[in-house]
């Protein structure tokens, strides 16, 4: 078992390979996938959105901010996980929001933001990585202006690595009671730990797994 | 000024935004800023949180006689109006003239938001002719912000 070093400071990577385990923390449970097929998102044209043209306006406001928004071009369906990391082209600042209740990069007192000098002392862009899960799950940007002018676009650039993923069911039919029936205590207990990030349980019932913070919620 | 000071220690970041020309700083956006005849214009704006150091400034006109060009930033006091950042530069007619990086020193823009006596960190220009305020001068900047 290993944590994903998904946030060391290098290029990113693959977090697991084809027919590896992952256990993704999501809704305040641990989940656990087996990566059924993993390609990559260049950096590219396709993977760039205006929010300002996005949201219909004309100009980002001096000082002003455009309200989170959904990204349609990071919308996946069930059993896609993207990962990402991501930069500003223009002079503007990133908020993410996972879904449109609940901050990323985030703690009790603040909203951490991407802006244009993150990737000047970060430059493989390691602290913006982030997780898109399923159908339904939407990441959502909010955009900061910090200049006492207008701008008229709020570009954002994209990049990745893109999953898909087969949720692991452990068979759990070799947990009997004495009289060899089915315990369903104890297999309520297991999904219980399995759920609860166990990391005994998590070995025995699923194996080798990449430990993913996916979400944080 | 250091090369140092805008690409290393600093990690400095070029933006060229925020410029203002016309009357008063009316236009907002465009790369040049042409003096008015009121004086102050605006040429780079600091965002939020940022200061900015300048690295590169050119100008041109075609009046008759050198205008005197006095860079700095808007006083929060009524006078003086300007706090000057850099020695008079003279711009000679018919001609573009400049400074690049490693002519100017390594002033630093920031805002000193004490009522009365500090400044509002912007760069301004005012140009005068022979005492007198002169609109028309083509001013361009260039500056390394930051944050």
């Amino acid at each position: 078992m290993e944590v994903a070093n998904i946030y060391d400071n290098g290029p990113l990577s693959l977090v697991a390979r084809i027919k590896d385990n992952i256990s993704v923390y999501t809704a305040k449970k641990w989940s656990h996938y087996q990566v059924a097929f993993a390609e990559p998102w260049p950096r590219s044209s396709p993977l760039r959105v205006d929010i300002v043209a996005l949201a219909g306006v004309t100009v980002i406001a001096a000082n002003g901010n455009l309200a989170k928004r959904l990204v349609p071009l990071l919308q996946v369906t069930d059993g896609e996980m993207l990962c990402v990391r991501f930069e500003p082209l223009d002079d503007v600042e990133g908020v993410v929001w996972e879904q449109s209740g609940t901050g990323k990069f985030n703690s009790r007192n603040n909203h951490a933001r991407v802006d244009m000098a993150t990737c000047l002392r970060d430059p493989y862009l390691a602290s913006t990585t982030f997780f898109i899960m399923g159908y339904q799950r939407d990441m959502n940007l909010e955009v900061q202006n910090p200049n006492p002018v207008a701008l008229y676009q709020a570009r954002f650039q994209f990049q990745g690595y893109r999953y898909v993923l087969d949720e692991i069911s452990p068979d759990l039919s070799s947990v009997v009671d004495q009289n060899g029936r089915p315990d369903n205590k104890k297999q309520e207990d297991i999904v219980r730990q399995l759920a609860a990030g166990d990391k005994a349980t998590v070995s025995q019932y699923i194996g080798p797994t990449t430990w993913l913070p996916a979400e944080g919620r | 000024m250091s090369y140092l000071i805008t690409q290393g220690r600093y990690a400095g970041m070029i933006a060229k935004s925020n410029n203002r020309s016309g009357a008063a700083g009316a236009a907002i956006g465009p790369g040049i800023v042409t003096s008015s005849a009121v004086g102050a214009d605006p040429i780079h704006q600091i965002p939020v949180g940022r200061s900015f150091y300048v690295t590169k400034l050119i100008w041109y006109h075609a009046l008759a006689g050198n205008v005197l060009l006095t860079f700095g930033t808007l006083s929060n006091a009524a006078v003086p109006a300007m706090v000057q950042m850099f020695p008079v530069q003279v711009a000679l007619p018919n001609l573009v003239g400049g400074r690049i990086e490693e002519d100017l020193a390594g002033v630093e823009f920031m805002l000193n938001s004490v009522p009365l006596v500090g400044w509002n960190g912007n760069l301004i220009v005012t140009a005068t002719l022979a005492g007198v305020i002169v609109a028309g001068v083509q001013i361009s900047a260039e500056v390394a912000e930051k944050l």
